[in-house]
């Protein structure tokens, strides 16, 4: 999925992109994300045949106006999601110009810019990131997000995938291989892949999930198991919202 | 066979106590495990072949496999700097306690062999597996005394101290390569040449026993006085909570009874009808921003993040908190306050250096079960260190700085772990502690 983000403040800027990038990891998508510090500059290069599914613009920027810019590049056929930032709520009705799908209203939190996603939803559903496999002899697909682990049992793997069990003959590494390069996965010995999404605690032996099961680690990998979580939740804890 | 027994005594001077020079050190190698130990056989091997080719010359004498020998020594010494990312007093000071060690096994296996038999193997045979037996019976001791009081005292990161200790054990070093023999391994050791040897080896141990005691001891001193300077701290900014809360009770009740008065002059205003007068009478009486008094529910940490907000925001610094730390915490306060103190310490200093419209420090707290998760970020210059270095500007860039060592302990102590990372111009040290 691409977005635009077009804000003449860095800090807002920087902020939007942590927001996107908590949003790509939790919901296993791929964003790839370009930033503007003007209306003119993303207008010089994304005024004729923008592909972006989203474009987050701040109203009020010096030069050429947001709304103009939205105005003239819905003019050249750009149908992508128009998201507004901007600190007040005089240019809601403009906004129904451009057929803006949010309006987020600075400073806003994590909800806001959830509920503003999901507004774009359609944008995005399709993107998200999911794993094949041949279960019961039916090519099935199931969204990342949604599994909480896949463990590997004698002849393939079993899928926790929210209220249900799903069965496969693909080994673990088939899975493996289907992640991106930064995932919220995490390996626990050659048996488990977990989803720390539904982390629920851990100890200095097990991991518990939200759904109340439990996965040993083992001896040998503890130390970088206990790390990996520890990085996981300075991450969340980093992340704005 | 003579030949392979002479490449096997030569062998003993390195291996087994490479690995000792090395251990204190693991974590500080410039390269991976791998080709560390790839490198060190290569050098060594290279070594020892020119040996055995020097040994095979005309030309050869004791005298020359002795220097050859020696040589040996420097080579060592160069592997080690050139491996270990530690300070060069500390390797020499490692180095300068293994060599008497090394000295003392092999006069001990040159004293013994004069009571076997003559002829059961070559000379340089008895004196290899004798060397070996040795070995295998000291390095167990050795490895305990470094696992237990070696690599402890080397976390002291106050180079000074190093760069004044090392000539101990080197000097023993030196005075015990001035008696070395060439022909050891030909003629065997004497009584006296070996008591000698203890007695080096005793000197050197009990000196560097005594000097690892008052390392810990003048640490554990800085530790405590740190550790009391920041209680002293803590209570101070308690009663700065207690004052500026009395202030705010009083400025509230203030306010109340203004608020009345200006309900009354309002009400007069509009039974007279005059809206234009009203608007700008309450136009007048528009709020003006506090900040707020509570961070986090913990007393302490809330004392702390308030006093160096209130710092921070004095010299211009823009100050994110979101800490929710519980009010209680299975985690001492004065351990929270000397990590949280030195963190936003560091982070206030750091800003001092970037310019003012640059200026951040972000923290973020939360806990999760029985850990306490904190992010400390600040706005740096790039020039800070970005490992766990212990390294503070408050001195000087070369001199380590006592705050992040404290911070470490207590992360050890609580079952912890911390990382520091520089990105850019964005200096953020991230850890865990778990409670007792």
């Amino acid at each position: 999925m691409q977005v635009i983000l077009c804000d003449d403040c860095a800090d807002e800027r920087e902020r939007l992109t942590d927001f996107l990038r908590r949003f790509e990891r939790e919901n296993a998508l791929e964003i790839d994300i370009k930033a503007y510090g003007s209306a003119d500059a993303l207008l010089q290069r994304e005024r004729v045949g923008c592909v972006a599914d989203i474009l987050f613009m701040d109203i009020y920027m010096s030069g050429t106006s947001c709304m103009d810019a939205a105005k003239a590049m819905y003019a050249q056929g750009y149908r992508g999601s128009f998201v507004f930032c901007t600190t007040s709520r005089e240019h809601g009705v403009e906004s129904y110009a451009v057929e803006a799908d949010g309006y987020l209203l600075k400073p806003y939190a994590w909800e806001d810019f959830e509920r503003a996603m999901a507004r774009c939803r359609p944008r995005w559903e399709r993107k998200l990131r999911a794993f094949s496999f041949v279960s019961e002899r039916i090519h099935t697909t199931v969204l990342q997000r949604d599994v909480r682990s896949i463990e590997t049992k004698r002849r393939g793997c079993l899928l926790h995938v929210r209220e249900r069990v799903l069965e496969t003959r693909e080994p673990l590494s088939h899975f493996v291989a289907q992640l991106p390069a930064e995932s919220s996965f995490l390996s626990v010995g050659q048996s488990y892949l977990v989803n720390l999404t539904y982390l629920e605690a851990w100890d200095d032996e097990t991991i518990r999930l939200t759904d109340g099961s439990r996965i040993f680690m083992p001896v040998r990998e503890q130390t970088r198991l206990r790390r990996a979580l520890n990085e996981y939740q300075w991450l969340r804890l980093g992340e704005r919202g | 066979m003579e030949r392979l027994f002479l490449f096997l005594t030569i062998a003993l001077d390195a291996y087994p106590w490479l690995f000792l020079q090395y251990l204190p050190f693991r974590g500080q190698l410039r390269l991976s495990y791998g080709k560390t130990i790839l490198s060190c056989v290569a050098a060594l091997l290279l070594w020892q072949l020119g040996f055995v080719w020097i040994a095979r010359q005309s030309w050869c004498t004791l005298n020359l496999m002795l220097v050859w020998r020696v040589f040996q020594l420097v080579l060592l010494g160069l592997l080690t700097w050139l491996h270990i990312r530690s300070p060069f007093a500390k390797n020499a000071f490692v180095f300068g306690l293994l060599f008497p060690c090394q000295m003392l096994v092999l006069s001990l296996a040159c004293f013994l062999m004069r009571f076997l038999p003559a002829g059961l193997l070559p000379p340089y045979g008895v004196v290899s597996l004798l060397r070996l037996a040795l070995s295998a019976l000291l390095l167990p001791c050795l490895l305990r005394l470094w696992r237990q009081v070696l690599i402890p005292v080397m976390d002291v990161q106050e180079d000074g101290v190093w760069r004044s200790v090392w000539p101990i054990p080197t000097a023993f070093t030196l005075v015990g390569l001035c008696y070395t023999g060439n022909d050891f391994e030909l003629r065997g050791v004497g009584l006296a040449e070996l008591l000698g040897r203890v007695a080096i080896f005793a000197g050197v141990l009990l000196s560097c026993l005594t000097l690892f005691r008052m390392l810990r001891q003048a640490e554990a001193r800085i530790r405590a006085s740190e550790e009391a300077e920041k209680s002293r701290l803590l209570l101070k900014l308690q009663a700065e909570q207690y004052q500026a809360l009395t202030r705010h009770i009083e400025s509230a009740r203030r306010a109340r009874h203004d608020l009345r008065q200006h309900l009354t002059v309002i009400s007069a205003m509009a039974a007279q009808g005059d809206c234009e007068a009203v608007q700008s009478y309450a136009a007048r009486l528009s709020p003006t921003e506090a900040a707020p008094l509570t961070l986090c529910e913990h007393p302490a940490c809330n004392a702390l993040l308030s006093h160096y907000q209130a710092l921070a925001q004095g010299e211009g610094v823009a100050v994110e908190v979101r800490a929710s730390i519980p009010r209680e915490l299975r985690i001492e306060e004065s351990d929270l306050a000397v990590v949280l103190g030195n963190l936003l310490e560091n982070a206030l200093e750091a800003n001092r250096y970037v310019p003012r419209e640059r200026r951040r420090i972000s923290v973020r707290a939360r806990t999760q079960g029985d850990r306490l998760f904190l992010i400390v970020s600040n706005s740096c210059d790039g020039r800070e260190r970005s490992e766990k270095g212990k390294r503070s500007r408050k001195r000087a860039y070369h001199e380590p700085g006592v705050g992040l060592s404290s911070v470490e302990a207590i992360v050890k102590r609580y079952h912890g772990d911390w990382k520091i990372e520089q990105q850019d111009e964005r200096f953020t040290v991230s850890l865990m502690l778990k409670e007792n």
